[in-house]
């Protein structure tokens, strides 16, 4: 696994069929001229493999082997029929004809600086004027060994010294000359490792500049470079919010109490994830949030005030339960934003596999299970470069905020239960065991949202109603494909005579909208047609969180026979002709 | 020493296939650049990277300078096995 880069581009077979795939009619189809200082082969290769995933056909010029300054300041007849879109020139410091000697004078150096300089500059006028394409210049690499140690980069005359000279010069020129992009191998290649980054039989032998391992993370930069410029950089990031740019999950807990700001390690770490989204957001990119909460408890988490991100950040907010590929699709409607320019970043597995199953133009990068790496797996995607930032660069999310159109309408989603049956799920039902009584005592009294009565039990209730003939318990575990969530749901039903009382019905939030809760109710249907009860009352007692809850019984099938302010009474007659409701989880006895 | 060549020529083999991107190709001892028309520089490259990845040795320059044919590339990859 190459840590530089995401994952869909480390495909072990280099050849991808891209002969015979669709790429060649593909409209998208970009020219370019590689001018190496050293061997390109490779290079060439992997950058036709990493734009053909991005759906480009790369048409390649390569100059002859070095030639890349003469090819520059006099460009052959092969590469003017060429006609290139992008020039690439892959020098690099082993390029560089002439260092300082040690004990040059800073004038001396100057003037070596210039020379060397001058050089480049000649070749990016030539071009330009020849081509009027866009450049892409490397800088230069630092030198894996130094003679002169620390001196070589504090003296005038040092390596490192001149490299990093050289380099700012570079940088200026690239801020002057609109068409001219660097490539900044020195950064990359001390991320990478500058002693992994060279190779001395690869050099020696092949004349490679780079070792074998480091040509994808040079490549994937040029990549990057090149989407920016044909302007297919992401736009816009989609957020999640419990887990996500917080810990904790707001409904349960409440706004104080969820992990943000410098008061615990993890609070720490969230917030300098909400700062590295807040950077994003000052360069242009625009944000949405797609969560899973009652609106209000959102903005409620929202408004901590120790959270970075604030409301106004953020062009639209979805806070609701409807299914996220739903929401992303409206978010893409109403801030018009194609779904290929969104990136969404979940902490749960199974809403990326949703999105990603469902939406494949948005990207889903697996951020993992700690936090702390969340920046690490957005940032080397490097989803969002920009070749320059535009004053509209810097308006943008403030242009996206104000021209929201409320547009109302639903969009249908058909294939959520496809994809609800992709997840293989199974729940083994039974009554309470001793064992799980803990865990059961634990959701008693943690569970706020989808809680109907919200009534707390300590343990030893709990113990003692698992012992009660006259109390009809469930507990309810759920697997999928990402494995098993645990004890998640509760049931406790109080027997009388013919009829049965539900008194506590409560669910984890993490398994919402996965049809556990039919699998119970059809589960609690046929315990009471073995104990003969034919009538199921089911409570409503309003609390401060669960209000999603509110009108459950009535999707069940219940009939309200009591209506108060705080608290409904419903009715539920079990009939012979009972269909089950669950059809996309596997049952299992709890013997 | 013969059986031991012959084990690394079978698990080379597939690399050759792989790189020339022919099925049917069959190397011997006396493969070489003249023998294989497509065997250019950057498919030297490409055969020594997988050997190396394969076989988790490291070739040096001066030994990746004198190879003449697939048999020297054998005994050579035998040297460095016994030196480790």
């Amino acid at each position: 696994m190459n840590q530089f880069f995401e994952e869909k581009y480390q495909l072990k077979d280099t050849k991808i069929n891209l002969k015979k795939k669709k790429y060649s009619h593909s409209k998208n189809k970009i020219r370019i001229a590689i001018l190496g200082g050293s061997t390109t082969d490779l290079i060439k290769k992997n950058l036709f493999k990493y734009l053909a995933i991005n759906n480009i056909e790369g048409i390649f010029y390569q100059s002859e082997y070095n030639q890349y300054y003469f090819e520059g300041i006099n460009p052959s007849k092969k590469l003017k029929a060429f006609k290139p879109q992008f020039i690439y020139i892959h020098s690099t410091t082993e390029n560089i004809e002439e260092f300082p000697t040690v004990g040059s004078s800073s004038r001396l150096v100057e003037k070596l600086i210039n020379k060397t300089f001058s050089k480049y500059k000649s070749i990016w006028k030539t071009l330009t004027k020849k081509f009027n394409c866009t450049i892409i210049q490397n800088n230069f690499e630092y030198i894996p060994f130094s003679s002169l140690g620390n001196l070589d980069s504090t003296e005038v005359y040092g390596k490192i010294n001149f490299l990093t000279q050289l380099n700012m010069k570079f940088f200026k020129e690239s801020n002057l000359m609109k068409n001219l992009v660097i490539n900044d191998i020195n950064l990359i290649s001390a991320k990478f490792g500058i002693d992994k980054w060279h190779d001395d039989s690869f050099y020696f032998n092949y004349k490679y500049t780079l070792s074998h391992e480091a040509v994808p993370v040079l490549t994937h930069n040029i990549l990057k470079i090149i989407i920016s410029i044909i302007g297919k950089s992401k736009k816009c990031l989609v957020l999640d919010f419990d887990n996500t740019i917080w810990g904790g999950i707001v409904g349960e807990i409440g706004s104080d109490r969820i992990e943000i700001g410098n008061n615990s390690p993890l609070g720490e770490v969230f917030l300098r994830f909400q700062k590295y989204i807040h950077d994003l957001t000052a360069k242009g990119i625009i944000l949405a949030a797609c969560t899973k909460n009652d609106y209000k408890i959102a903005i409620s988490g929202l408004r901590n005030k120790s959270n970075i991100l604030k409301e106004r950040d953020f062009s639209i907010i979805k806070a609701n339960w409807k299914n996220k590929v739903e929401n992303i699709l409206e978010i893409s409607k109403q801030l018009n934003i194609g779904l290929d320019s969104m990136v969404f970043i979940d902490d749960s597995k199974f809403e990326r596999e949703l999105v990603r199953s469902q939406l494949p133009m948005v990207e889903v990068p697996n951020i993992g299970d700690d936090p702390e790496k969340y920046i690490f797996h957005i940032d080397r995607a490097k989803y969002f470069e920009n070749v320059s930032l535009s004053k509209e660069d810097f308006a943008r999310s403030s242009y996206y905020k104000t021209n929201i159109k409320r547009e109302s309408e639903k969009i249908k989603f058909k294939n959520y239960d496809n994809y609800l049956s992709s997840l293989k799920m199974e729940t083994v039902l039974k009554e309470f065991k001793r064992s799980d009584t803990s865990r059961i005592t634990q959701l008693i009294n943690k569970t706020n949202q989808f809680n109907l009565t919200v009534k707390r039990l300590n343990l030893e209730d709990v113990i003692k109603i698992s012992k009660n003939l006259n109390f009809l318990t469930i507990s309810g575990n759920l697997i999928d494909k990402f494995g098993d969530n645990g004890l998640v749901t509760v049931l406790v039903g109080k027997i009388k005579k013919q009829a049965i009382d539900i008194t506590i019905w409560l669910m984890s939030c993490r398994v919402f909208n996965r049809n556990l809760e039919l699998a119970l109710f059809d589960h609690l249907v046929s315990l009471c047609k073995k104990k003969g009860i034919s009538t199921i009352y089911g409570y409503y007692i309003k609390g401060k969180k669960n209000f999603i809850v509110k009108d459950f019984y009535e999707t069940l099938g219940f009939k309200k026979v009591k209506s108060k302010k705080t608290e409904n009474k419903w009715e539920f007659k079990i009939t012979k002709k009972y269909i089950t409701k669950n059809k996309m989880i596997k049952v299992n006895s709890g013997k | 020493m013969e059986n031991k060549k012959k084990e690394i020529l079978k698990k080379i083999q597939p690399i050759f296939c792989k790189v020339f991107d022919n099925k049917k190709l069959k190397i011997n001892y006396n493969s070489s650049s003249a023998t294989i028309n497509q065997w250019d520089s950057l498919a030297q490259i490409n055969l020594i990277v997988e050997i190396e990845k394969l076989l988790k040795i490291k070739f040096s320059v001066s030994e990746l300078a004198d190879l003449q044919n697939v048999g020297e590339m054998i005994d050579l990859i035998i040297k460095k096995n016994e030196k480790l």
